[in-house]
């Protein structure tokens, strides 16, 4: 019998990526299902590449790092360091908390696709959100460059953002610091009501441009809303305890929210309508 | 002042225990928010032997600015940007559970302000 093999991993693949967006996570018995069969395609040498990238977007759906770490660098050395691969790669990173580790990825390896947009646009995108703000400004260039006619729609509040930060005499390494730190905080602090899905948080960044504009970043996290309560009232002091001045902590502003059913709603239907 | 701060939070309470649509929730959100200033203005108002009004960005700088209040000011900061969420982006939605949420974190606030006063009067 001739086997299918790209067909099977990439429609397994495509499954995963769907559930990953529902409102609903799947089961452990469907994560167990899919990681069963996507280790058997990956050791019956059956689209290596694909199967360790879907194997490190479930690791990102269970909140497992190692996972997501082991596989997606695997999908990157037997995928050739493709487009394709780097970026699921670092989507799951992201989806897993790990913002920072995701941005340093996509940094990297920039220098291997000077033409491709996709893979500026999520450079541009993960290096603000990452605090990069004079890096990401800066990757505008390259943008209006390759593609003169198409604006990134998210150039104008970037560069902003990096006016501001300028103006106020901060620098990148002290912003990117913040980031961090917050990014840490939330992952160590914030538990999951279940036990499969240890973290599920999501940073959504805004610039206010108001009487005192700043960039606000809104971490969602799934837990009680004391919980929540209690995090940010930690976060605020961790803020202060970490020495970061005043101008910064009033530039970027981190407040934590509930990750609650209709902010998951509402997320799906943006995916889908993507 | 014929009404004391808190009142403000109760409202807020109040309009989350009736409410059941989105401009509830938002209103509440800000109510909830002035209870926390309100609390605020009195306390940087203390410290700096200095009147500040309604201006909330100079009650935040004069908290932050005092080691003692430092954390404070950086929490009325995070609420003033939920309150803002609430008020003016209408276009983005703003569910139940964000106001019950910012409730919670303001009623920690309040519970800190009466464990330092018991202590300070203790």
């Amino acid at each position: 019998m001739t086997a299918q093999p790209l067909k099977k991993v990439g429609s397994l693949y495509n499954e995963i990526i769907d559930t990953s967006f529902a409102p609903n996570r799947p089961n452990e018995m469907f994560l167990a299902r899919w990681k069963r069969e996507l280790n058997k395609c990956a050791n019956l040498n059956e689209d290596k590449a694909a199967s360790y990238m879907g194997l490190s977007v479930i690791g990102s759906i269970e909140g497992n790092h190692n996972a997501v770490v082991e596989n997606g660098e695997k999908s990157l050395r037997w995928g050739g360091y493709s487009c394709e691969h780097v970026l699921s790669y670092s989507t799951s990173l992201s989806n897993a908390g790990y913002y920072e580790e995701s941005a340093r990825l996509l940094l990297e390896n920039l220098y291997r696709f000077p033409d491709e947009l996709t893979y500026l646009k999520a450079t541009i995108i993960h290096s603000f959100a990452t605090g990069r703000v004079y890096q990401s400004r800066d990757l505008f260039t390259i943008w209006n460059k390759l593609s003169p006619d198409q604006k990134h729609p998210l150039e104008d509040s970037y560069k902003k953002t990096a006016e501001i930060a300028k103006e106020r005499g901060l620098n990148e390494k002290d912003i990117v610091k913040h980031f961090s730190f917050v990014e840490e905080f939330i992952r160590s602090n914030a538990t999951c009501e279940t036990d499969l899905y240890h973290i599920w948080s999501e940073q959504i960044l805004y610039l206010e441009d108001g009487e005192d504009n700043c960039v606000v970043g809104e971490y969602y996290v799934q837990v009680s809303d004391e919980e929540i309560a209690q995090l940010e009232h930690l976060l605020a002091d961790k803020e202060v305890e970490a020495g970061f001045s005043n101008d910064q902590l009033n530039t970027f502003v981190f407040v934590i929210k509930p990750y609650c059913k209709e902010r998951k709603e509402e997320r799906f239907r943006c995916q889908s309508v993507a | 002042m014929s009404i004391s701060c808190l009142e403000f939070l109760d409202s807020a309470k109040r309009m989350m225990d009736k409410g059941s649509k989105e401009v509830d929730y938002r209103n509440a959100a800000s109510r909830a928010y002035y209870a926390v200033f309100h609390q605020c203005v009195t306390i940087a108002e203390n410290e700096c032997k200095e009147t500040f009004g309604a201006s909330h960005i100079k009650v935040i700088t004069s908290l932050q600015e005092n080691p003692k209040t430092r954390a404070l000011g950086n929490r009325l900061n995070k609420f003033k940007k939920e309150r803002a969420r609430a008020d003016y982006n209408l276009c983005h939605n703003y569910y139940e559970r964000d106001a019950k949420v910012l409730i919670s974190k303001i009623n920690k606030v309040f519970a800190e302000f009466d464990i330092q006063s018991e202590a300070s009067s203790a």
